[in-house]
């Protein structure tokens, strides 16, 4: 019965600290709707993945040759531990429309044999062999082109005109993170892949029964390095560019790359906010420790155990967060569908199903859970120090000494109303500390989430516009002779040209191993920075391989004639996206043995002329794809740039709320503890604006000085969050610009003023006989 | 000091003073008419059941709280219909309070609560004497915390006096102390009376200090039940309890 009692205490208590209860609940919903909704987005995509993978049956082990005769089939399935093997037709060509895009022809497994990394029909029907040649187009490409079945294509395959008809749109499990070659990013406009029956496909392109392709299963428990080892001896011979693992198939990188990522914001952000909830409960419930000591001490006067008034005030907490966590429930769905569908723009999978799983809610729950219990069990430890007898003796005042101040010659000229200020703030500097502390925790989440839009403008800045100064760029389908440069140097329009040796290569340090291109560099670079004197690697080796500046790093190169040579690292660089290896050109030559000679040249055009020069270089046999430095920015923005935006200005929503709600709440627990003086000080004839404001500055002070704690704390956890993030794709330069400083304070300073006009409303509407009555 | 005749203005003149609280349906009648003068030099002592409304009245006289309806004139002010403003001024300028919980701000010494008054008041007394008045000169540079009750209500009535008010208002101010405690708490404020003829109003419950006053008001229910004039009052140290 006395239970029930207590019971109706947690009640009352809920709302009578309505405002305490809501904010305590904004912090909790946002830290574990965030939580949900990235979980159930990082399950959504584990999901997609494996479901396409395993129905579209994803190869094992893949290689790209230049021509191998389909013969060599059987050879390939003798290899021990081979399982499936699926051979595919691959030809480049452009397509006939606007902007020239590029798309990569393949053939489609023959009847009888269903083959690997199988197309998924998203709609219209598979292609048949009619007068004009049937296609399947990506979906991606499909959608970015708008487009649709039935609808007839141009392009230019093993250089002659073609007419297609679109028999349907399909997506494959190799392309489900789909990027041209040439381009850092993924771009629906200008690259897709084309899937035509092998009897037409061979038919244009002219290659008979060959296969540039290979894909290949394994059996469960092989060793894969032996099956590689005698793959490529087997195609050696036919211009292979070295086998790879499934873990290093472009596609499937990044799209691990994203999940990883995802798995990182599941636990990095809600980290913080939860960890934020359980420093504002902590605050409040030390607080109402405080404010209630007297009836704790009757409490245990009455004969509680302290063990069962710390249960009752948990069971406080838990209500409060249990509003919360409910409201982090829809919330966190919501976000999660929201979220997951800003992936469809660069993700292509047969469908992503977001469900807000029951792990995810259960991990959601246990965090809230557990931030609410650690916030409450550090407040709650002063009870057991709170003797009954407490609850006999009137209130007492608080300690208080005098400090270096008093002593000093300043002291007895400082007026008494101001002594009073400074002495609040100084006496107590664990609680003005945590004070600040708390309103410091506003400024991490506006500086965190705002800074999200300053790291993207610098990206974009730093790396499309100050380090490469192209209009476009051009790679050529077989080097050609330096000599040669001049004539594109003399096309109507174009200002300036830069020649580049490109060269697929195999890199290898100690145990690592990676497949990527060398760029031969000019050792003076105008169009392409930074310039290079020796090897140059992206920071990501250093990081993640643990190379040093003068390790030497072996290369094997992946075009005919494979060479092998190792260079010493010379320094490193930083690539926000991707991964480069870079060295000078002429060293490439003479490590290749070779004449000067370039495969891919860079073009700073006269904007004026771009339409004319797009038009030559299209015309022209040797290139392979062309892309314009405008295609680029314009497809980070609809890709990379959709996906961070989206996040951000989640998180921004989100630290916002939450901001709001710590810092007024912080202005209420600071003048609650205040309001009796104000009332007393108002008994002694002083107006009440000035009673008022004098009290206002003391929370003025800690708000001022919870600016710059907030500004450097902001600042070095977001440096941290982003190395915590360090994929291998992303090696973001953190900047956090003036205007996120200035946003943060206009946001922080507008709450200040509404706290406090609110706190002046609360104090100018309590009675005076009320205000004095309250006891502290 | 003797009583002064109703020949003499009043300071406070109260008329159907009403005061009621609302509490969404409930309404609690704390005053339900009062009528009172209180005189220069007096020295008035109000007694009364729990609940009575006693504090209510002393409240209203002070400025602290409006009443619902009804008049009182501070001298020729109505104070009923006055806005903040006016009671502000009317606080500094003349009430001095001691309430049964002292109020003293917490971070200030008691040398500087007093202070906290005489930086903005006109006329006020030094503080140093304001204290050696109720007999704690020497604990002026102790905080609160370091003070025992009785010398917090002490420093709580040398804050009241020190702007030498006209009007001393004290509400049960050896409520929270022991016999000996409250009765130099008592000693004090008899002194301020006599020696700077302040007009003071105490509410106790306890009977036997009504024997110090003048006249004492019994209050009942939200009305005034009886006033009792005692010409000859007694000194201190002849009542006890
Ligand atoms: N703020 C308030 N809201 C509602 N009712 C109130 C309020 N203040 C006082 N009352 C009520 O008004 C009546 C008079 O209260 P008051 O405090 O004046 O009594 P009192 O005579 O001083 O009693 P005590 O001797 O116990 O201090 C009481 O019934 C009380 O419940
Ligand atoms: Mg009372």
């Amino acid at each position: 019965m006395v239970k029930q009692a207590l019971n109706t205490k947690i009640l009352r208590s809920l709302v009578r600290l309505r405002f305490q209860t809501v904010s305590i609940a904004v912090l909790v919903a946002c830290g574990s709707g965030l939580l949900i909704a990235a979980w159930s987005s990082y399950d959504a995509l584990q999901r997609a993945k494996q479901h396409t993978y395993d129905n579209l049956h994803f190869g094992d082990i893949f290689a790209e040759v230049k021509e191998a005769p389909l013969s060599l089939e059987s050879r390939i399935r003798a290899i021990p531990g081979v399982r499936e093997v699926d051979l595919r037709l691959v030809e480049s060509a452009l397509i006939r429309l606007p902007g020239a895009p590029s798309a990569r022809f393949i053939s489609l497994p023959e009847a009888g044999s269903p083959g690997l990394d199988r197309v998924h029909l998203k709609s219209g029907t598979l292609p048949a062999s009619t007068q004009i040649p049937e296609i399947l187009v990506s979906e991606g490409f499909a959608l970015a082109r708008t487009l649709r079945p039935g609808d007839t294509l141009g392009g230019i395959v093993g250089g002659r005109q073609w007419m297609f008809r679109i028999s349907g749109l399909g997506l494959s499990p190799d392309s489900v993170y789909l990027i041209g070659p040439g381009s850092p990013l993924p771009d629906n406009t200008r690259y897709g892949l084309v899937w035509m029956n092998r009897k037409d496909l061979e038919r244009i392109s002219r290659k008979g029964r060959t296969f540039q392709r290979l894909s290949l299963k394994v059996s469960p428990g092989i060793s894969t390095t032996g099956v590689i080892e005698d793959l490529d001896r087997i195609l050696k011979p036919y211009g292979s560019s070295g086998s790879f693992l499934r873990k290093d198939q472009l596609s499937n990188r990044l799209v691990e790359n994203e999940i990883t990522e995802q798995k990182t914001l599941a636990v990095l952000f809600p980290g913080i906010f939860l960890g934020i909830a359980t420093f504002l409960i902590h605050n409040t419930l030390a607080r109402l420790v405080q404010m209630e000591r007297v009836q704790i001490a009757t409490l245990r006067a009455l004969g509680y155990r302290s063990l069962e008034i710390m249960v009752h005030y948990l069971k406080l907490a838990l209500s409060m967060i249990a509003i919360g966590a409910v409201a982090g429930i829809a919330l966190g769905t919501g976000i999660g569908s929201l979220m997951s569908r800003s992936y469809q723009a660069f993700f292509r999978f047969p469908e992503i199903v977001f469900r807000p799983g029951f792990d995810a809610i259960l991990l959601g729950l246990l965090a809230s859970v557990t931030a609410g219990v650690l916030g409450a069990v550090s407040a709650l430890r002063s009870i057991r120090a709170l003797t009954p007898a407490e609850a006999l003796r009137p209130p007492a005042p608080q300690r208080f000494r005098t400090g270096i101040l008093d002593r000093s010659f300043i002291g007895p000229r400082i007026p008494v109303r101001i002594r009073m200020i400074l002495r609040n703030s100084l006496a107590h500097p664990i609680r003005l500390a945590w004070n600040i502390l708390g309103m410091a925790c506003a400024w991490i989440l506006l500086i965190m989430s705002l800074s999200w839009n300053d790291i993207l403008e610098n990206l974009i800045d730093e790396r499309f516009l100050r380090q490469s100064r192209e209009t476009l760029s051009m790679s050529l389908r077989t080097p050609v002779k330096d000599a040669s440069a001049d004539s594109w140097g003399q096309i109507p329009g174009v200002l300036e040209h830069e020649t580049y040796r490109i060269l697929p290569v195999r890199m290898r340090f100690e145990q690592h191993l990676k497949t990527l291109a060398l760029t031969g560099a000019p050792l003076l670079p105008r169009l392409e920075l930074p310039a290079v004197e020796g090897l140059a690697l992206s920071r990501y080796f250093q990081k993640v391989w643990g190379l040093n500046v003068g390790d030497r790093v072996a290369f094997e190169s992946l075009e005919d004639g494979k060479k092998h040579f190792s260079i010493p690292v010379s320094h490193f660089i930083q690539d926000a996206i991707g991964v480069s290896a870079r060295v000078p050109k002429t060293w490439l030559h003479s490590l290749l043995d070779e004449e000067p000679s370039f495969n891919r040249i860079l073009l700073r055009v006269n904007p004026s002329s771009v339409p004319d020069v797009l038009e030559r270089l299209e015309a022209s046999p040797l290139g392979k794809s062309i892309v314009t430095k405008r295609d680029i920015l314009v497809s980070f923005a609809r890709t990379l740039g959709t996906l961070i935006r989206v996040s951000s200005l989640v998180l921004v929503v989100f630290a916002i709320v939450m901001a709001v709600a710590l810092l007024l709440n912080s202005i209420r627990i600071s003048f609650a503890e205040r309001q009796k003086e104000i009332a007393s000080l108002r008994v002694l004839g002083l107006p009440f604006s000035t009673a008022f404001d004098l009290l206002l500055s003391e929370t003025a002070i800690q708000w001022i000085l919870a600016a710059p704690v907030g500004c450097v704390a902001g600042n070095l956890l977001t440096r941290a969050a982003l190395k915590a993030m360090h994929a291998e794709e992303y090696d973001f330069t953190v900047v956090i610009s003036p205007r996120t400083y200035a946003l943060s304070f206009i946001i922080l300073g507008a709450c200040f003023l509404a706290g406090s006009h609110w706190m002046r409303t609360i104090c100018r509407t309590t009675p005076l006989p009320d205000a004095i009555k309250t006891e502290e | 000091m003797t009583f002064s005749g109703p020949e003499r203005a009043p300071v406070f003149k109260a008329r159907n003073l009403v005061k009621t609280y609302t509490w969404g349906e409930v309404t609690v009648h704390a005053l339900r008419g009062v009528d009172l003068d209180l005189y220069e030099h007096e020295m008035v002592v109000l007694l009364g059941p729990s609940g009575s409304g006693k504090t209510t009245l002393l409240n209203i006289l002070g400025g602290l709280d409006s009443a619902s309806s009804g008049e009182v004139f501070y001298r020729d002010h109505n104070l009923v219909n006055s806005d903040e403003e006016t009671l502000t001024r009317f606080r500094r300028e003349h009430v001095g309070f001691v309430f049964q919980f002292y109020n003293l701000i917490a971070s200030l010494t008691a040398v500087e609560n007093i202070r906290l008054v005489t930086e903005i008041t006109s006329s006020p007394m030094k503080p140093e004497d304001a204290l050696d008045l109720v007999g704690i000169k020497a604990l002026a540079d102790r905080f609160p915390s370091q003070l025992s009750g009785g010398e917090q209500q002490r420093v709580s009535i040398a804050r009241a006096i020190a702007k030498r008010p006209d009007i001393l208002l004290c509400d049960e101010p050896t409520g929270a102390l022991d016999y000996e405690t409250g009765r130099k708490v008592l000693e004090a404020i008899q002194k301020i009376h006599s020696e700077l003829g302040t007009l003071v109003v105490i509410i106790t419950h306890n009977a036997a200090i009504a024997g110090i006053a003048d006249r004492v008001i019994r209050i009942e229910n939200g009305k005034i039940a009886e006033v009792r004039i005692q010409p000859d009052r007694l000194a201190l140290d002849q009542i006890r309890w």
